[in-house]
């Protein structure tokens, strides 16, 4: 059976273009020993490396501005941010080895669409568009049957003035759900955004539930949310007019391949009537918020501590 | 594109500051001097989020203005807005 699976669209970039200086003229290698100094000083963070911190992350806060204008002109709303200064220091410690220059994501912009899947992939194939020419083509990484530590979302690593920028394209569930996580990895620590087994994931929060307890529940929503939401593209596509069968073979043919929407049970709505395929989904629906419901109750508890 | 200064407590969940910074320059400037300001202080986010407007930034970095359960909640709204849809 077809997997979805990251994407690699066109070439990664020659060599020359991954050492070229940033724009301002701070030198790759500049940059790579900064991002050493950091990870062996995380918290002594000296002011002349600041000063060269500040330096580099303009030069991707200014190609994150241009990028998001050409998003917005497509009627596209982003909104962008550079890494924090801890969070980067943390990329660097958690991937041992991996230079600055290598991170991807130091530049990113968020994009909720308004439904599912089908505006996900809309969207995401509009963005492809907006960056196809520029030297470097961009790369298309699909989180939705293969998600990783339960985050879902279709990901697509655009580059501008030689720098890339990881733009997240999130449905509204897909958005809910890494909201609340990325909320209780604030409070109890941004490692089991990575790792089931996180530091601390014993803990009691009350009674007899642990953090590890809302952290299974949360993997558990994040399928519901998965089954649901490759249902409800499937019936959108026929209330579009969109045979959907024929749709997921073209798909095939299209600029970036994702695969069928859901790899467990690709075509099961096929075999049915429409009417059955409506209550389908209403049990999948009452599914989740049950769930979602349950989390809800769970995290309550810890706000209530 | 506006630029607003986010700092924010993340154990509490306390937006400390939110500023609109004139210029993406100036606002990576307030970026680095709140983050010379908070650098002995634990738990603190400092970040320069560009959106067109601050209901946007509401949105789409909800986490910073709501608490996990209000979070799920609104994912329980979503669901129905999204099977409103079909």
């Amino acid at each position: 059976m077809r997997q979805e699976a990251s994407i690699r669209l066109s070439f990664v970039g020659s060599p020359s273009v991954r050492s070229m200086p940033l724009p301002d003229g701070v030198s790759r290698s500049q940059m790579d020993n900064l991002g050493t100094r950091l990870v062996a000083h995380p918290n002594d963070i000296s002011d002349r490396d600041y000063d060269l911190l500040e330096r580099v992350l303009g030069n991707y806060q200014h190609a994150l501005d241009l990028a998001q204008v050409r998003l917005q002109g497509l009627g596209i709303r982003a909104t962008g941010r550079v890494k924090s200064t801890s969070t980067l220091v943390e990329k660097l410690v958690r991937q041992e080895g991996m230079k600055m220059k290598g991170i991807r994501d130091i530049a990113g912009a968020r994009i909720v669409v308004d439904k599912g899947r089908l505006e996900q992939d809309r969207v995401a194939d509009e963005v492809v568009a907006a960056f196809l020419n520029e030297p470097r083509a961009p790369r298309v990484i699909d989180r939705r049957a293969t998600p990783s530590a339960g985050y879902r979302a279709v990901h697509v690593v655009v580059h501008h003035l030689g720098l890339p920028i990881e733009i997240q394209i999130r449905t509204l569930l897909q958005d809910s759900w890494a909201q609340i996580v990325e909320r209780l990895g604030d409070i109890w620590g941004r490692g089991l955004r990575y790792d089931e087994d996180f530091a601390g994931s014993e803990i009691v929060i009350a009674g007899d539930v642990t953090r590890a307890t809302v952290m299974h529940q949360c993997r558990e929503v994040s399928e519901a949310i998965h089954s649901f939401e490759a249902r409800e593209a499937i019936l959108q596509a026929w209330a579009n007019g969109d045979d959907a069968t024929s749709r997921s073979d073209s798909l095939e043919q299209g600029p970036w391949y994702r695969g069928p929407w859901d790899a467990r049970e690709p075509y099961a709505e096929f075999l049915m009537g429409k009417q059955e395929a409506h209550e389908a989904l209403s049990t999948l629906r009452q599914a989740l918020l049950t769930l979602l419901d349950s989390l809800a109750g769970l995290v309550d508890r810890l706000e209530a501590i | 594109v506006h630029h607003y200064l986010m700092v924010f407590e993340r154990v509490e969940g306390r937006v400390l500051q939110l500023t609109t910074c004139e210029s993406p320059a100036l606002a990576m400037r307030a970026r680095f001097k709140a983050e010379r300001a908070y650098r002995t202080t634990k738990n603190i986010e400092i970040v320069v989020l560009g959106a067109q407007s601050e209901a946007d930034l509401r949105e789409t970095h909800a986490r910073y203005f709501e608490n996990a359960g209000q979070l799920a909640r609104t994912g329980v709204s979503r669901v129905d807005r999204v099977a409103a849809a079909v």
